[in-house]
């Protein structure tokens, strides 16, 4: 299986490549007031509207760094559409540090973390290489329950 | 040669590449070229490679790709169409992309006997699967070339397309192949009244290339041409 592989700080994680549409460059997103931080902004996508979150602020707490190495992730997320459909297809942006490198990896190389965290949910199962850990993060759940209202229903 | 990622080294400064590896003339050379072959195989320069996006974000360079994302890209792949463009003799011809299965160097064409057929050259073995090979030039009605085009051009080959039309493959040699163009539609052009009217019944039009005029062969004409000219 193909994942996408990304830095905080200099821990290594990974998300399943399947569910990205497109990697882009960290484009200018309109802020929107008086969302919380880790809402990054809206993108203009091919004339839609897509709402990009910073995964890094979720994660760590810090907001990503203006890099070249500073993407978005456009990926297809499940969750209630504008025409309050549940279970639609929407586009999502995450604003992720250091996303530069895909990695393969078999399902069999992963094993259970041993820790589960009831507030993070989205940290999953591990997987050991010649550099170190890499922790593989379920980008489904990263959104926090509170936020998915607030970000779906402005999607088109 | 796979990258090999699974080494760890440090990254010099100043890049091994350019003093050690290929991009560089310092002796004694990296040890790891002969392994390697070349420093693109090589994990110092794929992780050098990495680090050059770790810095900031030259100046225009988000408000230009903000206008370019923010751009409708589906607009202009809708109505291209991809067609590769060869030669023969002094003809350019195009020919649709999702026809052409494969390009391959020139085979041996084995002659049928009794064939007296300008067109029918005869079978090729094209990866082991026998072939039918037909001349398009003497189809389209096309003389030798009577231009050199060695001249112009450095490398000239002659290469044989596969095709596949009504789910037979043909194959047939070109003098040279161009390579892949894309055109909209409605750049294509009526036939010119002075195309001869024996390579005329096999295009529907006319697609400017660089200075040239190019011909595209028309699937349906082409097929049904074929099939009759060479009945199985």
């Amino acid at each position: 299986m193909l994942f996408m592989q990304f830095k905080t700080g200099k821990e290594r994680y990974i998300f399943e490549a399947r569910d990205i549409i497109e990697v882009i460059p960290y484009a200018n997103l309109k802020p929107i007031p008086k969302a919380p931080p880790y809402v990054a902004g809206l993108l203009n996508y091919r004339g839609h509207t897509v709402p990009v979150v910073d995964v890094c602020y979720l994660m760590s707490d810090k907001l990503c760094e203006p890099k070249l190495s500073t993407r978005i992730a456009l990926v297809n997320y499940k969750g209630v559409n504008y025409k309050n459909e549940h279970n639609a297809t929407v586009c999502i942006g995450l604003l992720i540090e250091q996303l530069t490198e895909t990695v393969r990896f078999d399902e069999a190389d992963f094993s259970d973390s041993g820790v589960v965290l009831k507030d993070d949910p989205y940290l999953g199962k591990v997987v050991i290489d010649d550099h170190g850990i890499i922790q593989l993060v379920n980008i489904k759940k990263i959104i926090p329950a509170e936020a998915q209202d607030m970000l779906f229903d402005s999607v088109i | 040669m796979t990258i090999d990622t699974h080494k760890h080294y440090p990254v010099p400064p100043d890049g091994c590449w350019n003093t050690i590896g290929v991009w560089g003339k310092e002796i004694p050379r990296c040890p790891r070229l002969e392994e390697l072959t070349h420093c693109k195989n090589c994990s110092v320069f794929h992780a050098g490679s990495l680090k050059a996006y770790d810095r900031a974000i030259p100046e225009d360079y988000r408000d230009e790709w903000t206008r370019v994302l923010a751009q409708s890209k589906e607009a202009f792949v809708q109505d291209s169409k991809s067609v590769i463009i060869f030669r023969i003799g002094d003809e350019w011809v195009a020919i649709a992309t999702g026809l052409c299965k494969e390009i391959s160097r020139m085979m041996k064409i084995h002659r049928l006997p009794h064939n007296k057929s300008q067109i029918l050259r005869g079978v090729v073995n094209n990866g082991g699967e026998i072939r039918i090979c037909f001349s398009l030039g003497n189809l389209l009605g096309i003389a030798k070339a009577s231009q050199v085009f060695d001249a112009v051009f450095h490398s000239v080959y002659s290469r044989m397309i596969v095709m596949e039309v009504a789910g037979r493959p043909y194959v047939f040699p070109v003098s040279e192949i161009s390579g892949l163009h894309y055109y909209r539609e409605e750049d294509r052009g009526a036939l010119p009244k002075t195309v001869l009217a024996s390579a005329a019944s096999y295009m529907n039009g006319v697609i400017k290339w660089e200075d040239k005029n190019v011909g595209c062969l028309d699937e349906a004409l082409l097929t049904d041409q074929l099939e009759r000219c060479i009945r199985l």
